[in-house]
């Protein structure tokens, strides 16, 4: 209990909820993607790439400071990078230097520059990419071409090597199955969206990450606003559906809100997409005033690091999926504890 | 026939068709099929992006060509073809400056 105590504890900057429309946008960042210029691209060049490792080596403690060396981790064998930054999942996190500021390895297999903050993208976190890619480019050689930008092993990577992703919490799409429309209609613009935990057209927790890779014709601040527009206009999707599911269905949402944070308080056994619907019930509930308020740092905390390699984690040994689902459900009660007054009162 | 390879890294025209290069000169190889593979998935390829140097001196130099490009443009539309003369004649000398 005091272990997932000290975890419960942790609320990563980017889980902050600090920027804009932070009940509809849980993150929001972008990568930038670049290569070294010398040799075969990164994972090409095999286990020999020893002259590689020591150019990023050198790039990164020129950005970061010396005190940034530039380690592969082993890979998270407990997942715990991977439950806590879910937007680096499939990625080897080689370095941290904080404030949602990462660089890894994609599955892409180039380096990237991860830059995530809370609420929807802001000019800060933007910048904050593209200036550590900046500053590592001034120590060691990118792979650049003149007409194409900045080359990349994966082509849809070449240029600018951006590419902008949000994890949105969509319930009003989802109830109302709006969700495919708008699939089909970002996809026009180049616009890649994926259910959280893999869910669709019903994501677990209404969660949808949406992700825009601009290609190389644009210049990165017309990307940005892109993207901006992209968010903006799935925010304001969600607000009229949202609408249209309080007309229908108000008692339906203030009955599911209500009961959800009732069984987190209780519950002994609980599976991560039934703890992430449950939230988004709560969220839902707050954002429509039939809950009081509750604190959406530690809701969107709690959805990542209740996640199974999480646990695992905190246990510190493989756990079958009963004992896993007995310690969420034990984690989360000592979180959601203290959270808001049930009323039965009408 | 055998297939046609980069020199460098061995990479094949096959994997290149996927969207996957193997290293920089990847991109010299297969210019052709890299620049129909970029046109087909976003229609235009030309990198607009501020150009990179990684000295600073030449970052310096391509940032003030930029920026005299953008008071040529104006220079002509204002029909200052004097100012614009000599705006474009120290374009041309940060060129040859960048080049050697």
């Amino acid at each position: 209990m005091k272990e997932t105590r000290r975890v419960a504890e942790e609320k990563p900057e980017w889980l902050s909820s600090t920027g804009l429309y932070p009940e509809t946008v849980v993150y929001s960042g972008v990568e930038v993607s670049r290569s070294l210029a010398d040799g075969r691209f990164w994972a090409r060049a095999g286990m020999g790439r020893g002259k590689q490792k020591r150019a990023a080596t050198r790039a990164l403690a020129t950005v970061f400071g010396p005190g940034a060396k530039f380690s592969e981790l082993a890979r998270p064998a407990r997942g715990v990078v991977w439950e806590k930054y879910p937007y680096l999942k499939g990625v080897l996190v080689l370095f941290s230097a904080g404030g949602g500021m990462h660089v890894g390895m994609g599955p892409r297999e180039a380096m990237r520059f991860y830059s995530y903050s809370g609420g929807a993208i802001s000019e800060p976190v933007f910048q904050r990419g593209l200036e550590a890619a900046d500053s590592a480019g001034r120590a060691v050689e990118f792979a650049y071409d003149r007409e194409l930008g900045f080359l990349n092993p994966n082509l849809e990577e070449v240029g600018s090597g951006l590419c902008f992703r949000a994890l949105m919490h969509l319930p009003g799409m989802t109830h109302t199955d709006e969700l495919n429309p708008l699939r089909e209609g970002l996809e026009k613009a180049g616009v890649k969206t994926e259910g959280f935990l893999r869910g669709w057209p019903r994501p677990h927790g209404c969660l949808v990450t949406i992700a825009y890779r601009p290609g190389p014709g644009l210049r990165p601040a017309e990307a940005q606003d892109s993207f901006r527009e992209i968010i903006l206009f799935v925010v304001e999707q969600e607000k009229e559906a949202r609408s249209a599911l309080l007309a229908s269905a108000e008692a339906i949402v203030e009955d599911r809100a209500a009961r959800s944070l009732a069984t987190l308080k209780v519950a002994r056994v609980l599976g991560h997409d039934e703890l992430a619907d449950m939230l988004s019930w709560m969220r839902l509930g707050v954002a429509m005033d039939a809950l009081e308020p509750l604190p959406l740092r530690e809701m969107n905390s709690l959805l990542f690091l209740a996640g199974r390699n999480h646990m695992r984690a905190v246990a510190g040994k493989d756990l079958s999926h009963l004992e896993e689902d007995i310690m969420r459900a034990s984690f989360v009660r000592a979180v959601v504890g203290g959270w808001g007054e049930i009323s039965d009162q009408l | 026939m055998a297939e046609k390879r980069c020199p460098t890294c061995g990479t094949a025209k096959a994997e290149i068709l996927r969207g996957r290069a193997g290293c920089p000169r990847c991109f010299l190889a297969f210019r052709k099929e890299i620049l129909a593979f970029l046109g087909s998935r976003f229609g235009s390829f030309a990198y607009p992006g501020e150009p990179y140097f990684k000295d600073p001196e030449s970052r310096d130099i391509a940032r003030r060509m930029e920026e005299l490009h953008e008071d040529l443009r104006l220079a002509v539309q204002e029909e200052d073809y004097e100012r614009a003369a000599t705006l474009r004649d120290e374009a041309e000398k940060l060129r040859k400056r960048l080049v050697s």
